[in-house]
């Protein structure tokens, strides 16, 4: 894995913005096209919401690591890791796209734009506590694999 | 970062339009805003996506409560001039099918009616 950038953020709403600077820069500094560095938000904006509002009882404050690299094959990689209850975002069910506009159903969109955005998305548990996802991207575009 | 959302009243619709990111910190704002233009009477809507850089499932979901909003009080809402990143993000959710998306302002005020 080379250049690996973290952050690390509160699991907070407000938080996200930030990540998505970070992301940003990671991108220019890469090489990746707009409509990646836009995907890459898009994804990251989704996994963390999802831990934020469902990820912990204790209503306490808790770090959430963020990770971005471009691979030895050129592949844009995204962990996030915390230390949160058990949540599988991979296992949620697909969104059914052929429902009509008063059949659909709120849920579950987030993810779906995550799997379509991205080749690979892999929930690994972390021992003793925490989740990992890992999202791939191959052929991303970067120009500079090496930041 | 707030979001602006300015709105022209005419006398066949209202159009809204947001500006900057519509995100999980932003959209309820849009939600209460638009629920309560709906609660308040309006019911032929189009929102203009061309001052918007960035729409996520937040966004997506906010859209998705007016436009049943909308429906079930028998009006309509048309959507327009999204940029094409955006735009794909409406493609990837299949909203593209569900719902009035137009490339002008002048084409979703006609799908309007």
């Amino acid at each position: 894995m080379t250049g690996q950038m973290e952050i690390r953020a509160k699991n907070d709403l407000s938080e996200i913005e930030r990540v998505s600077q970070f992301a940003t820069e990671f991108g220019e500094r890469v090489g990746l096209p707009e409509r990646i560095i836009f995907a890459m938000n898009l994804a990251l904006e989704e996994i963390l919401v999802n831990i934020i509002n469902y990820g912990y009882e204790d209503g306490g404050v808790h770090d959430i690591r963020v990770r971005l690299a471009i691979d030895g094959a050129g592949a844009l990689v995204i962990e996030v890791e915390d230390d949160a209850r058990p949540f599988d975002p991979t296992s949620m069910p697909d969104v059914d796209l052929e429902q009509s506009l008063e059949d659909r159903n709120i849920g579950g969109l987030g993810i779906h734009l995550v799997r379509t955005l991205f080749d690979d998305f892999e929930y690994h548990r972390r021992e003793p506590h925490g989740n990992l996802l890992v999202l791939k991207k191959r052929e991303p575009g970067a120009t500079q694999p090496d930041v | 970062m707030p979001m602006e959302i300015s709105e022209v009243r005419t006398d066949t619709h209202l159009r809204v339009s947001p500006s900057g990111r519509l995100d999980a910190t932003t959209s309820p704002a849009l939600q209460e805003k638009l629920l309560g233009l709906i609660e308040a009477g309006d019911r032929r809507m189009v929102i203009d996506f061309s001052e918007l850089d960035y729409v996520s499932s937040a966004g997506l979901r906010v859209i998705l409560i007016v436009a049943k909003r909308l429906k079930s009080t028998g009006g309509a809402l048309a959507l327009c001039c999204m940029k094409p990143h955006i735009k794909e993000v409406f493609d990837i959710a299949g909203f593209s099918a569900m719902l009035s998306i137009h490339p002008t302002q002048e084409e979703a005020v006609s799908a309007l009616k």
